[in-house]
């Protein structure tokens, strides 16, 4: 069983240095020197075998986590595997070790599972592209960080899985790099992610110096007794916060970066321009929900800090909502799924501030299933229209493209909420727990529950601009504001639609399966299930001691019957209602959306422009640091300096030339007053 | 211990470059392929006797230490862990300058002694427990920079970067021997306990001379605002000149100026915390920022090491925090043995880091013969892989992102300051480790474009097409690239030799 784990990451690994391999030895071979934006290419000869080796690392990982989940399933222990000593010396020591128990047993198949099926998408969707066996190196190496994460014994591990993720994240979404604005998309969806992360490692220190120890089953320990929960209750001297609260808000905090929510979640929409395959693996299914994993593999801490419960239900029903009405009103198909995807995500934190971790989790494989099959039937929309994303252009493809179509359609109305599909029983297992949780709980529900009005209609809209109507693409092209298709392509004409090759609609109809029955291992009591996911996670859910209970305080108490088949037949009506307002505006009156628009402006206005937010970062925090380094004082001294060097050595170099002294030139006197300044000043400061 | 063999490490250098010099300085036309052999041959050599030397050391049963030479040498771990990074630093720039070497305004056979005279420099100063010992092993190693700095002697920028750093060199040297005469005025020694002896009498001219001893160090660590030379230094050195300087000179550098710091802790040398507080905060808000506004990748990096040094100066700060008066002693030690085994490891990777970015770099210069500007490195994977991928890395690991050595450094180093923090609860760490964090944020900014132009086409014209390069140089990126990885990875896997030295302190100093 040890082996079976280690060989997980092992396959990754390995498959992405062959892949790197490949990829320098053609760059030596020069075969694509001189590839100057040529993204219809015949391929190179190797590229078949390339395929079959990048699908057949995830694909023997997934073999090995089958292996782990029914050992498992078979009643059998948690495994552990102690590779070598990490780091040592007298005051901390973490050795590498993974460990896998019920919770990662269920991020590994899903990263594994959805990871091959979108492996094996990517052979056909990239087929062509000059950089083959790089991207599938990238993709390779992210599955492996991924499973790192959700590995890692600890938390320094599951850190570096976090950050390594992230790396690939990067060269993912700069794929094509060949362009400036992928590139910056890469760049800020590394960037904002670091300033989470550097939440994270604060958090993660403070733990440290409560529990002496990063080992995850060391600090499960530690918060299990009573002494440990009381060390962490104790108030930590901040804002009034206990220890707990505060290390929990901090982890939050870095998640918020990594799983897109306020205020970091800019990133995710702009991470969109990274090939459409890599949206649905890593912006969709895998990466994104590692805050959730962090948020149920620390449940405990979470529990003992009802504060930090509170703000993230605050933020996480907030950003569910902001998310969902963005959505409305976006024309670029993946940018509909991006900000649906941070929405979700919302869902998913509003189970972790409710204390339901396991509806948290549960919430997260269906939007694995459903988000993934959206986005590659979005790749697979946009495969058939050669590069074109703008939902205004699109239409009629239903007849045309009829796997793609039925699959988003099952897809869709899941994550509409659409009873009994899955993506239906765990969004409302959440809203339920979050109305049973009270206080913050109902504001969460209340905004989850308007946030899932949009939902319904944002993704009624989308697939009916997509499949419904008449083919719009062959109207000449308008100026619009988006530069994101700048692929060069021209219109298809609609008889030159083509469905995609089996290789990417066998995935969908896996996913499309899963979204709609994945459901049924949730399916709640009260429609005589037995939630079998959540006993499934039970055992890692953590029990606090019942000295630490007495100051939390438990649950509020089961909330009544009628309540819960009353909240789950509005959430159905919601999501009738909502599709309802889809098809009234985009089928049955198409003038609807422009009237609305001249009728509330503003509200246009500022949806379009995201509430203003990018713009927002983009005036008060990017351009300032960029003046400060350039034009402030202190920039004006360093920057002043280069200008000096390069005048000034020209000039020495024709004084020298001339015969004078370079003693002359101005610089260094500059330095060497700065220096006895420095000298002087330090005197003062330090004799005075 | 013999007195032979504490000098062994200096003597084999010295005598190395003597023998290179009368074996080698006819030929001065045409490539040489002998002295960068013979270079890395004696830096190697120093390596083992150095390691022989650490070994005869933890076989004396307790002795952490061993003095020799009339009080001249001190031998210990720390010392010995320092000089090793810098003798690997030499052992690895004499080969990467193979190339460069052969290009014909630099194919002088002097190069390679010069450079093992520097690293003699550098072993005196780190394994010295004497001042007039440092201000030897400093001039040595500084005499032997301006050389290397001007070393392309028909290049004026070369020229302008030694001239520059001597006259700049000249002026610390004058503070740091200043700062040792006071000293000796009020302890009447040059070891480290008049260090201690002078700064417990308080006196007025006992902390002029340790202000002026730190005015010293800040212009040899080119802490701001004694930084400014750095720049124009680094960008007109030779390439890889530079990468040497940034890497060993840092690593003798920091370790000379905490073995000072050390014998000050506990002695109420703390008045002068605040002051390097300062120094740090100013040193890493300049060097990020200051990288940021930069075009030339040369330029880039010498800020960026700038920046560095603002980190590491945390370690010295903690390392003075120490208080001899607190009830707990066994957590103050623990904060001195958690720092300076962090700031030792963060140069370790600090050092590997920068010469795999300097030796892509050099590469690049000598095979397409133009400046570092960031318009040299566009497009590189394509024209490159090799080099790329060493630069990638090397970025990467600069901006201390897992798995690499960088990050590990960052990691253990943040978290000693932090752990200092809570301890104390003084502002002064948290604001350190709120800056450094927020400055190491901004320099992925800087970072990341180096990356971004590699893997970018260039949008005009044929790329150039590059001639064959050597096996030998691709077989040293590739192990520096292993190397950063495992470092930061498994650190463990280097054996008990590296991780011995790192744990140099676990005995305790």
């Amino acid at each position: 069983m040890e082996t079976l784990l280690a060989l997980i990451p092992a396959f990754l690994l390995a498959g992405a240095c062959v892949q790197a391999m490949i990829a320098l030895a053609r760059a030596r071979a020069g075969h694509h020197a001189h590839l100057h934006g040529a993204d219809h290419h015949a391929g190179h000869p190797g590229d078949r075998l390339v395929a079959m080796l990048a699908v057949a690392a995830p694909l023997a990982s997934l073999g090995c986590a089958i292996g782990v989940v029914s050992h498992l399933l078979r009643g059998g222990a948690d495994i552990e595997v102690r590779l070598w000593n990490w780091m040592a010396s007298s005051a901390f020591s973490v050795d590498i070790v993974f460990r896998a128990d019920h919770l990662t047993a269920v991020m590994l198949s899903v990263i594994t599972f959805i990871g091959s099926l979108i492996h094996l998408y990517s052979t056909a969707y990239m087929k062509g592209d000059p950089g083959y066996p790089r991207y599938f190196s990238y993709l390779n190496l992210f599955t492996f960080f991924m499973t790192i994460l959700v590995m890692a014994g600890d938390l320094v591990l599951l850190f570096v899985g976090w950050e390594g993720v992230g790396l690939a994240s990067y060269l993912l979404i700069g794929f094509w790099w060949s362009d400036a604005e992928k590139a910056k998309a890469g760049m800020k969806a590394f960037v904002v992610n670091r300033v989470g992360d550097a939440f994270f490692m604060v958090g993660a220190f403070l733990l440290w110096r409560a529990v002496g120890s990063l080992d995850l089953k060391v600090i499960r320990g530690f918060i299990e007794s009573p002494e440990g929960a009381a060390k962490l209750l104790a108030p930590a001297g901040m804002f009034g916060l206990s220890l707990a609260s505060g290390i929990a808000l901090l982890l939050f905090m870095g998640a918020t970066g990594k799983s897109a929510q306020i205020p970091l979640y800019v990133w995710l929409p702009d991470a969109m321009a990274g090939p459409t395959p890599v949206s649905a693996l890593i912006h969709a299914a895998t990466m994104v929900t590692a805050g959730i994993y962090l948020a149920a593999r620390l449940n405990g801490l979470f529990a003992l800090a009802p504060d930090a419960g509170a703000v993230v239900l605050v933020v996480a029903s907030a950003t569910c909502l902001l998310a969902a009405s963005m959505a409305l009103v976006q024309t670029d198909i993946k940018k509909v799924l991006a900000y649906s995807t941070v929405s979700q995500l919302g869902y998913m934190f509003i189970g972790v501030g409710a204390g339901a971790y396991d509806a948290g989790v549960f919430h997260l494989v269906t939007h694995a299933f459903f988000k993934a099959c959206l986005f590659l039937g979005a790749g697979s929309v946009i495969h058939a229209l050669h590069h074109e994303q703008d939902l205004r252009r699109m239409g009629g493809l239903r007849s045309k493209c009829p796997t793609t179509f039925r699959t988003m359609l099952i897809a869709g109305l899941s994550m509409a909420g659409v009873a009994p599909l899955a993506g239906f029983v765990s969004k409302d297992e959440i809203l339920w727990k979050a109305w049973e949780h009270g206080g913050v709980g109902r504001l969460a529900w209340l905004l989850g529950s308007i946030a899932a009005l949009c939902t319904a209609f944002y993704t009624g809209r989308l697939l009916l601009l997509a499949f419904g109507g008449d083919y719009r693409g062959e109207t000449p092209k308008h100026e619009h504001g988006h530069g994101h298709d700048d692929h060069g392509h021209h219109a298809v004409a609609y008889n030159d639609i083509h469905e995609s090759p089996k290789a990417m609609t066998l995935p969908l109809v896996l996913l499309a399966l899963g979204a709609a029955f994945l459901g049924f291992i949730g399916w709640p009591h009260v429609l005589g299930g037995h939630n079998m996911f959540g006993q499934w996670l039970a055992p890692v859910m953590m029990k606090l001691p019942e000295s630490a209970k007495a100051v939390v305080g438990g649950h509020a108490g089961h909330g009544a019957l009628h309540a819960e088949w009353a909240l789950m037949g509005m959430a159905v009506m919601v999501a009738f209602v909502g599709l309802g307002i889809a098809w009234k505006f985009y089928t049955r009156d198409r003038s609807l959306p422009g009237k609305m628009v001249a009728r509330f402006p503003n509200l246009t206005e500022r949806l379009t422009s995201l509430w203003g937010v990018d713009a927002f970062y983009e005036e008060r925090i990017v351009k300032p640091l960029r003046n400060l380094a350039e034009n402030t004082l202190l920039g004006k001294i360093e920057t002043g300096v280069i200008e000096g060097v390069v005048n000034g050595s020209a000039s020495v170099a024709r004084r020298l030339a001339s015969g004078l002294r370079v003693l002359q030139d101005g610089s260094i006197q500059t330095y060497l007053t700065w220096m006895v300044a420095g000298t002087l000043l330090l005197l003062l400061l330090l004799l005075g | 211990m013999s007195d032979l063999s504490l000098a062994m490490p200096v003597i084999l250098l010295t005598t190395g470059a003597i023998a290179v010099l009368l074996l080698f300085s006819k030929k001065r036309e045409g490539a040489n392929p002998y002295p960068p052999a013979v270079g890395a041959a004696t830096a190697a050599a120093a390596l083992v006797s150095l390691q022989i030397t650490l070994g005869k050391l933890t076989s004396v049963a307790g002795a952490g230490s061993s003095t020799g030479l009339g009080g001249f040498m001190t031998v210990d771990r720390f010392g010995v862990a320092a000089a090793t990074i810098c003798l690997v630093a030499t052992l690895l720039t004499a080969l990467l300058a193979t190339d460069w070497l052969k290009k014909a305004d630099a194919n002088n056979p002097e190069f390679i002694p010069v450079l093992l005279i520097a690293a003699a420099g550098m072993v005196v100063m780190t394994t010295t427990g004497n001042l007039v010992g440092m201000f030897l092993g400093i001039e040595i190693m500084s005499v032997s920079l301006y050389i290397l700095s001007a070393f392309r002697r028909g290049n004026l920028r070369s020229i302008e970067s030694g001239l520059k750093y001597f006259l700049a060199g000249a002026f610390a040297s004058g503070l740091f021997l200043m700062g040792i005469a006071l000293n000796y005025g009020v302890s009447g020694g040059f070891d480290m306990a008049s260090l201690a002896t002078a700064s417990a009498s308080g006196t007025m001219v006992s902390k002029v001379a340790l202000i002026l001893l730190l005015c010293g160090f800040a212009f040899k660590l080119s802490l701001a605002p004694f930084h400014q030379w750095a720049a124009d230094v680094y960008e007109g050195a030779p390439t890889p000149v530079t990468g040497f300087m940034s890497t060993a000179v840092k690593v003798a550098g920091f370790t000379a100026f905490t073995r000072i710091v050390l014998a000050l802790s506990g002695t109420g040398g703390s008045w002068l915390s605040g002051a390097m507080v300062w120094l740090a905060l100013l040193t890493m808000i300049v060097g990020n920022l200051g990288a940021l506004a930069q075009t030339s990748v040369k330029r880039m990096l010498a800020y960026s090491s700038i920046g560095h040094a603002g980190y590491l100066m945390m370690a010295p700060i903690v390392v003075l925090s120490y208080n001899a008066a607190s009830p707990n002693l066994g957590v103050e030690s623990r904060a001195i043995f958690l720092s300076t085994d962090a700031m030792i490891f963060y140069l370790a990777a600090y050092a590997l880091t920068n010469l795999l970015a300097f030796g892509s770099l050099a590469f690049i210069e000598t095979r397409e013969g133009k400046g570092l500007d960031m318009d040299a490195i566009g497009g590189l994977r394509w024209r490159h892989p090799v080099a790329a991928v060493g630069l990638l890395i090397a970025m990467l690991s600069l901006a201390g992102v897992p798995p690499t050595a960088g990050f590990l450094g960052k990691f253990r180093l943040f978290g000693a300051v932090l752990d200092r923090a809570s301890v104390t609860g003084e502002t002064a760490f948290y604001a350190l480790i709120a800056v450094a964090v927020l400055t190491s944020l901004v320099s992925l900014g800087y970072y990341l474009r180096v990356i971004m132009r590699m893997t970018m086409h260039e949008p005009e014209g044929e790329a150039p097409v590059l001639p064959p390069f050597s096996p030998a140089w691709r077989v040293l990126i590739a192990v520096l690239v292993v190397a950063i990885i495992v470092l930061g990875f498994a650190p463990s896997f280097l054996g008990g030799g590296v991780e011995g030295v790192m744990s140099f302190l676990r005995t305790g100093i």
